[in-house]
């Protein structure tokens, strides 16, 4: 086949190069997300597992009048809530950190990312606006709260860590098994990332990304560069929200499918839940609403690190959740699985089903240890 | 009107279009000048121009014409594959030292001629120049034009050697933007772009050239004329910068801009895509207005005693300017300026006579 | 969360995300991707290329924007999309154009586009060269009003679909001989004045004129169609050649040298594009016949006509033909008539909106370019609005009966009003 990315890696080195930013090496407070907890647990649990297992300090809720809330992002972005509750929302969990004594805020979600920077620029933007804050923070819940020092994504720490993680501690390499070709895989940077401040927060500037594409590169895979790669994969917020609107978000990603297929792509890594959800689940839908398969496997970028350190896909990485089938990459790089775990949540527990897959998998000749049978 | 003449030369920095133009204009006035030109050649860049706009004469026999004439002037001292290093004292006298500082020379009147820059485009990154390969910029487009050029004057494209019959000119790359500092118009762009769009669709009439603009500032005489001969020749306008460029398996370039016209998005897929970058001052800039201490404007290009009646003068007594020094212009008006600083020089030497002496 | 009634602030957000539109129960699917795809355009722009449409004169469009700007339509249609030459030369220009939509065919060819063009681009041979394709490719939907009228003429000569034999009939009570060779002039009323029981009486009028002027004239009644200009502008080339070749065999076998003509349409393309096809005669208006008659005093008036009238200077006399002065010199002569100047007067006149084939299209009320007009005329504070060629006589017949104070005004053609006066 002729060599697909015929792209000038030294000059793309050197433009993302002017996009670096200061990631700390060590303590951080995690805020963990709201939607990745729901839709991709695999992804979240791992965070503590994988801090641990690089022996970083880290650390969370404390105390049990201290938890974790959502950042509120998707209900500003959503137009639900105002700019004021955002605000409020961030000062309480920086105030959190503070109290356990930590001044780099980890955020496992994108659009957390982005709200937590977003609010860290507008104290600067207004002035008076900290003061206000102050007062309604104290008369909410009784908390004092400073800006914090750093803001990084947990993408970031991953990034940090990949050489050390792909050349001590990964059993797997992003390698075909079978040929030995690097597995190609396309690099999907949630927007709020890189696009919102891209010299101060992204790590590569908006163009060039080079957060996700550094971890394909470093495990070794073949990073992707096609058209729409910059393209938004169209969640956004008040769009996958209300019913009529999810078109849009239904032809973003489809959008991107059509561009992405001549260049073969074995998977999708993104960092963003939102992303996550919607380059799986649209792609059925894709399926559904005009036939053509793409199923192409949507990995978040700690679920590819939890793989390839040959953690558990089903016990630890999580992978029945997803709606495309991540098996046959597995397959590719020659990680072993257990298939019966396929329809089987944490502790063994059966995972609801609806009747018409049931009937489907049966017909497909497959086992649903656990579930069931008509 | 007696002018100095044999004790006090003219410097002239830069050995380009404007610059060759006075050292001819002063010769012809009889007052001797020392042309200093960095690089090994003169003729700046004109001299790798195979056309010229508006009228498609060569850019290399203007060039040679000039330097034929600089060379027969008998009262210019030609200095190639030199700089100016120093310069002490004040107008009418003037000491400035020529390379490495050993070589001194008595000048009555400075003339800074040092031209422009083209802009470095991959500082616009989502047009990805340098990272995909057929995505080139007008600089070498020229070249790919010239007979006398690497492909022969073949549009050929960079990744495959194909030729090229899909091109996309992606007009205003590095001008008229706030992100990059450069809120000015580089005004010729648009003229020359027009320009090589002609000359593809003359070399190959089946090729398909479609130029993204935002306005087109074809200003100038026998410009416009221009613009309605590319037109008729069925080169196609849309109205509506590039936002970005991608790159299909094949070597593809895909571009993604609005027709506003229409009011509707617009996907171009071409085999090659063109730069049309505007223009930076001379690299050299800076260093120079240190030197002769003069100002440089917040454009980056000099600044002018008065913008209205004193164009060709530095803000500093002695010190003139000439060419695209000062902004980005046409050959007709780069001759122009050679001329009008020659005359301004005369007028200077002529009223300080005495302290030339 | 406890159960039992929810708080408001609660109620408050679900009212807030739901805006009634969330489980309404509506599918949708992807969103159609409505960019246009440069990468497949050079086989429609060859096509259109070969079909005259892309010629050297539309691809030198630039945008400016000036023939929407003097188009008369935005003035009676608030949606702007419906007509836009603009638009329509810059989609042709990129190699996409929607046949199937009316636009194309509203065009009443009224010139004032092509006047103000500074680049030179002929506007209302792109629009005929659309329709041509249209038509000759069979793509396209042609408005079923403006099919039958083809049809019509394709069978029997006339757009009403009137048997051919009876184009004399509006004679009948006149006198008029049949042209044979050696007369001065042949009347050709063309095909409004032959047959609609309006038009007929300027046709009545303006024979009786030429009775009273002692002028040697004949018609030829059932042996001539129409003169088919609206045809081509309609874009039916087939079968305007047709209507061409038949008139020029009817004319030649009877030796016509002369023609006057009632309407400007016929002047137009009797004049201007029949020769083409070998058909050499003398044409005139007969508003510059009536003046000269005026001038050699072979009329004379012997009535008094006190009232106000105000001339609407047809498209096809004026813009295209530059003929301002004579009907003026005409109307001037009859005793007692004042003559007042609407608005857009000469070559600012704006269309009534006859021609192209628009006089027979379904517009609506309201939306009609007559209605503006008239309206103008209304202000003027005339009694009679005076026109020169039929189909304007019939626009404005017709937006008289829906336009506020249209039963204050008259609708008369300068024949008729000489007629009166004589």
């Amino acid at each position: 086949m002729q060599q697909i990315n015929v792209y000038d890696v030294e000059a793309r080195e050197s433009t993302w190069k002017k996009y670096i930013k200061e990631i700390p090496q060590d303590s951080y407070f995690l805020l963990p997300s709201c939607i990745l907890a729901v839709a991709y647990p695999g992804t979240e649990a791992m965070m503590p597992r994988l801090f641990d297992f690089l022996d970083l300090d880290w650390n969370w809720n404390l105390k049990p009048e201290s938890m974790c809330t959502c950042c509120s992002g998707i209900a500003y972005h959503g137009d639900v809530t105002t700019i004021e509750s955002t605000l409020l929302t961030t000062a309480r969990l920086w105030s959190i950190a503070q109290e356990a004594g930590y001044d780099t805020i980890a955020v496992a979600c994108v659009t957390s990312f982005g709200i937590h920077s977003e609010c860290f620029d507008l104290y600067h933007e207004e002035p008076g606006l900290k003061q206000k804050i102050d007062k309604l923070l104290m008369k909410a819940c009784g908390r004092k709260f400073e800006p914090p020092k750093h803001i990084i994504h947990v993408s970031d720490i991953v990034y940090d860590n990949r050489l050390k993680l792909g050349d001590e501690f990964m059993t797997y390499q992003l390698v075909d098994k079978y040929s030995g070709r690097p597995l190609r895989g396309v690099d999907h940077v949630g927007c709020h990332y890189n696009k919102l401040f891209p010299l101060e927060r992204s790590l590569g500037g908006a163009e060039y990304c080079e957060v996700l594409s550094g971890l394909v590169k470093a495990w070794g895979g073949e990073s992707i560069d096609y058209p729409e790669r910059r393209h938004c994969c169209g969640m956004g917020f008040r769009q996958c929200m209300i019913t009529p609107n999810r078109g849009f978000t239904a032809a973003c990603v489809n959008k991107k499918m059509v561009s992405m297929e001549p260049f073969e792509p074995d998977f999708i890594v993104t960092n963003c839940p939102g992303c996550e959800v919607h380059l799986d689940k649209q792609q059925w839908a894709i399926k559904e609403l005009t036939g053509k398969k793409y199923f192409i496997p949507v990995l978040t970028y700690m679920e590819l690190a939890g793989l390839l350190l040959g953690w558990d896909p089903y016990d630890i990485v999580g992978i029945q959740f997803h709606t495309v089938p991540v098996e046959p990459l597995l397959d590719r790089i020659g990680i072993p699985y257990n298939e019966s775990k396929t329809w089987l949540g944490k502790d063994e527990r059966t995972l609801p089903c609806s009747d018409e897959i049931v009937k489907a998998t049966l017909a497909a000749g497959r086992t649903m240890r656990g579930i069931p049978l008509p | 009107m007696k002018v100095c003449t044999m004790e006090r030369k003219v410097l002239i920095l830069g050995g380009g279009v404007a610059g060759m133009q006075t050292a001819i204009a002063l010769n012809d006035l009889g007052i001797s000048s020392v042309l200093v030109e960095k690089e090994q050649e003169l003729g700046g860049r004109v001299k790798n121009y195979d056309k010229t706009f508006p009228f498609f004469h060569s850019g290399k026999e203007l060039v040679k014409e000039l330097e034929d004439r600089v060379r027969r002037a008998h009262l210019v001292e030609i200095r190639c594959g030199t700089t100016v290093s120093h310069v002490e004292g004040q107008a009418p006298h003037f000491q400035a030292s020529l390379g490495t500082g050993n070589y001194k020379i008595p000048v009555g009147v400075i003339v800074v001629a040092t031209g422009f820059e083209p802009f470095d485009a991959s500082l616009q990154e989502e047009y990805g120049y340098g990272i995909y390969k057929n995505v080139i910029t007008a600089t070498e487009l020229e070249r790919l034009l010239d007979p006398e050029g690497p492909t022969k004057g073949e549009i050929r494209r960079p990744s495959d050697g194909k030729i090229a019959s899909r091109i996309g000119i992606v007009f205003c790359v590095g001008s008229r933007n706030e992100k990059l500092n450069h809120n000015y118009c580089s005004r010729i762009c648009c003229s020359y772009s027009t320009k090589q769009a002609i000359e593809i669709e003359e070399r190959n009439p089946d090729a398909r050239v479609v130029c993204f603009y935002i306005d087109i500032r074809t200003y100038g005489r026998g410009f416009e004329e221009m613009y309605r001969r590319a037109q008729e020749m069925g080169i196609t306008y849309v109205r509506g910068r590039v936002a970005e460029c991608g790159m299909l398996p094949n070597g593809d370039i895909t571009i993604r801009a609005e027709d506003t016209f229409l009011g509707k998005p617009v996907q171009g897929v071409f085999d090659l895509v063109s730069l049309s970058h505007g223009m930076t001052p001379s690299l050299d800039a800076p260093k120079i207005a240190t030197m002769l201490d003069i100002n440089v404007a917040e454009d980056g290009f000099f600044d002018c005693r008065d913008k209205d009646l004193y164009p060709n003068d530095a803000t500093r007594e002695g010190v003139f300017l000439a060419g695209a020094a000062i902004g980005m212009k046409p050959i007709p008006d780069c001759i122009a300026d050679g001329n009008a600083v020659a005359a301004r020089i005369a007028a200077f030497l002529a009223s300080n006579l005495e302290k030339a002496q | 969360m406890t159960t039992g009634s929810k708080p408001d602030w609660i109620k408050g957000i679900k009212d807030k995300l739901d805006y009634g539109w969330r489980y309404q129960g509506k599918k949708s699917g992807i969103q159609p991707d409505v960019s246009i795809m440069l990468n497949d355009f050079d086989a429609e722009l060859e096509a259109l290329t070969d079909k005259g449409i892309n010629s050297s004169s539309s691809l030198r469009c630039f945008q400016c924007g000036t023939c929407i700007a003097v188009c008369p339509y935005p003035l009676v249609m608030k949606d702007d999309n419906r007509l836009s030459a603009r638009r329509m030369l810059h989609e042709a220009q990129l190699g996409l154009l929607d046949f199937e939509t009316e636009r194309i065919w509203l065009c009443a060819t009224c010139g004032a586009c092509v006047e103000q063009c500074p680049r030179g681009v002929e506007i209302m041979d792109f629009v005929r060269n659309l329709r041509r394709v249209a038509i000759g490719m069979g793509v396209g939907k042609i408005p079923d009003s403006l099919h039958r009228v083809m049809t019509n003429m394709a069978s029997v000569g006339n757009p009403f679909g009137e048997p051919q034999e009876k184009r004399a009939d509006w004679a009948q009570s006149l006198n008029i001989a049949t042209f044979v060779q050696d007369m001065e002039l042949l009347y050709f009323p063309g095909c409004y004045p032959a047959y609609d029981s309006r038009a007929r009486k300027v046709a009545q009028a303006t024979a009786n004129i030429l009775n009273k002027a002692g002028v040697d004239f004949g018609i030829l009644g059932a042996q001539e169609s129409c003169c088919g200009q609206s045809v081509r502008k309609a874009g039916d080339e087939v079968l305007f050649q047709k209507l061409v070749r038949d008139n020029i065999y009817a004319f030649s076998e009877s030796g016509v040298r002369k023609i006057l003509t009632t309407s400007p349409h016929c002047y137009h393309t009797l004049k201007n594009e029949y020769p083409e096809f070998g058909g050499d005669f003398e044409i005139i208006h007969y508003s510059q016949y009536f003046a000269r008659l005026i001038t050699e005093g072979r009329i004379r008036f012997s009535k008094k006509l006190d009232k106000r009238v105000t001339y609407h200077d047809p498209c096809y006399l004026g813009r295209h033909n530059n003929l301002y002065d004579e009907p003026r010199q005409v109307l001037s002569s009859i005793p007692g008539l004042e003559l007042i100047e609407m608005p857009d007067s000469r070559h600012r006149s704006l269309c009534c909106g006859g021609g192209g084939g628009v006089v027979w299209l379904d517009i609506k009320k309201g939306e009609r370019l007559s209605d503006f007009r008239l309206g103008q005329a209304i202000e003027t504070g005339a009694d009679i609005l005076a026109v020169a060629c039929p189909y304007c006589l019939l626009s404005f017949e017709d937006s008289k009966l829906t336009v506020a104070g249209g039963d204050g005004i008259e609708v008369k053609d300068i024949a008729e009003l000489v007629s009166d006066a004589i």
